[in-house]
């Protein structure tokens, strides 16, 4: 036997006991020291591979049970989730309806004007929402009126794209900005923590200023 | 029978056949995967498929092999999936890691040095070692799990026992230098 041969026999399987492989091992001590070293590691893996293994588990019949109750309460959260979704969706369409109808009914004071109402009587509007302005915006109009029952103070903002109208809604709690178009105006419901300010206009610019200026200058106390 | 006796014939049986092979299907799959969290899902969706098809299994001897078949494909699959990266030895998991730890009645440097040597192998020479040493497979039968010729299942051995010899510095790795010689 080639000792080419033996080791490679041998380095495949260290137990081997075929009489001539045992003979070249006693005649070859080059090769004796290569099965010694072959059936070294044979002993070390023994003991290294033999790792700790979990001794029990679920049974598969128990994991099978509880597969359709995993997808039943799966579907149910997803139906939970699209239904919030929904719930959410339709009460901010709402009130953007809402919102839209009484700037369009207040139109008639939504127009550019150089008229300025003075600060005290803005702070005074606004603090029956809760809020009070911590700059200066040039407001046209300030009143007091009523959205979904709720005292809703009024502005009317000039722009460098025309006048908008700003409402605060103290009640409203939002969890991201929208834009939207409704009955020909342009408009942002824009989240303020636990409150919301709605812009409303007819141009897109001068909402989106509106909004900018309004969220950094108004602030509410709770 | 009813069915409520069918099903505890059902699973009379597979406690008899499947469950004592649990420790060994996880330890296949810990060497095949390297990753402890791998191997415990490997022998669940092992366990589950059994289940399902223990039907199949006609031979009650060739339950363990049927087992492992099953689990080398489930680890082919996971692997699919998931895309596991590579392990990288030096940033193994806890879990991995008090593995290669864990005790034993041996010299527990030897131990971890070893373990750390086959995480290091190339799978297709880890898998054919863990089969024959561990699992006690002949080379027929490795072959006959791996899809290989007996052949390949040697030369592979022969390479991974080499390749260990050089890692524990035993000796040289007289597999690199017949590959060598076989490519001139």
């Amino acid at each position: 036997m080639q000792h080419a041969e033996f080791r490679r026999l041998f380095g495949a399987n260290p137990k081997r006991t075929e009489p001539e492989v045992l003979e070249h091992r006693a005649s070859c001590p080059e090769c004796a020291k290569y099965a010694a070293d072959m059936q070294r590691i044979d002993q070390m893996l023994i003991g290294a591979l033999d790792v700790p293994a979990p001794k029990a588990g679920p049974k598969p019949w128990e994991i099978e049970r509880r597969i359709p109750w995993l997808a039943i309460a799966a579907s149910v959260l997803v139906v939970i989730a699209a239904s919030a979704t929904l719930w959410v969706g339709q009460r901010r369409d709402a009130l953007i309806v809402e919102v839209v109808k009484h700037a369009d009914r207040e139109r008639d004071v939504l127009i550019v004007s150089d008229k300025r109402v003075d600060l005290g009587k803005v702070q005074r509007t606004m603090a029956k929402a809760g809020a009070h302005m911590a700059g200066s915006l040039p407001f046209s109009i300030a009143r007091t009126c009523k959205i979904r029952g709720i005292v809703a103070p009024h502005f009317v903002m000039q722009t460098s794209d025309g006048a908008v109208a700003i409402l605060l809604l103290s009640k409203e709690r939002m969890l991201t900005a929208h834009s939207f178009e409704e009955l020909g105006y342009q408009g942002q419901i824009v989240p303020m923590g636990s409150h919301s300010i709605a812009v409303i206009g007819t141009s897109k610019a001068a909402v989106e200023e509106g909004s900018q200026l309004a969220s950094q200058s108004i602030e509410w106390v709770n | 029978m009813t069915g409520s006796g069918r099903e505890r014939l059902k699973q009379r049986r597979f406690e008899v056949l499947c469950e004592p092979y649990r420790g060994e299907v996880f330890r296949f799959s810990l060497w095949l995967s390297r990753s402890h969290q791998v191997a415990e899902e490997v022998v669940q969706e092992t366990l589950l498929r059994a289940w399902r098809s223990l039907d199949s299994l006609k031979d009650d001897a060739t339950a363990k092999s049927w087992l492992l078949t099953i689990a080398r494909r489930e680890h082919a699959r996971l692997y699919e999936r998931k895309r596991h990266p590579t392990v990288n030895i030096d940033e193994l998991g806890a879990a991995e890691a008090s593995c290669l730890a864990a005790t034993t009645d041996r010299d527990p440097d030897e131990v971890q040095d070893v373990r750390k040597a086959i995480f290091e192998l190339e799978e297709e020479h880890r898998e054919p070692l863990v089969l024959q040493v561990l699992m006690g497979y002949s080379t027929l039968e490795i072959a006959q799990l791996m899809n290989l010729n007996e052949g390949a299942v040697s030369t592979r051995l022969f390479r991974a026992r080499n390749r260990l010899r050089a890692r524990l510095g035993l000796g040289p790795d007289e597999s690199r230098q017949e590959d060598e010689d076989a490519a001139r």
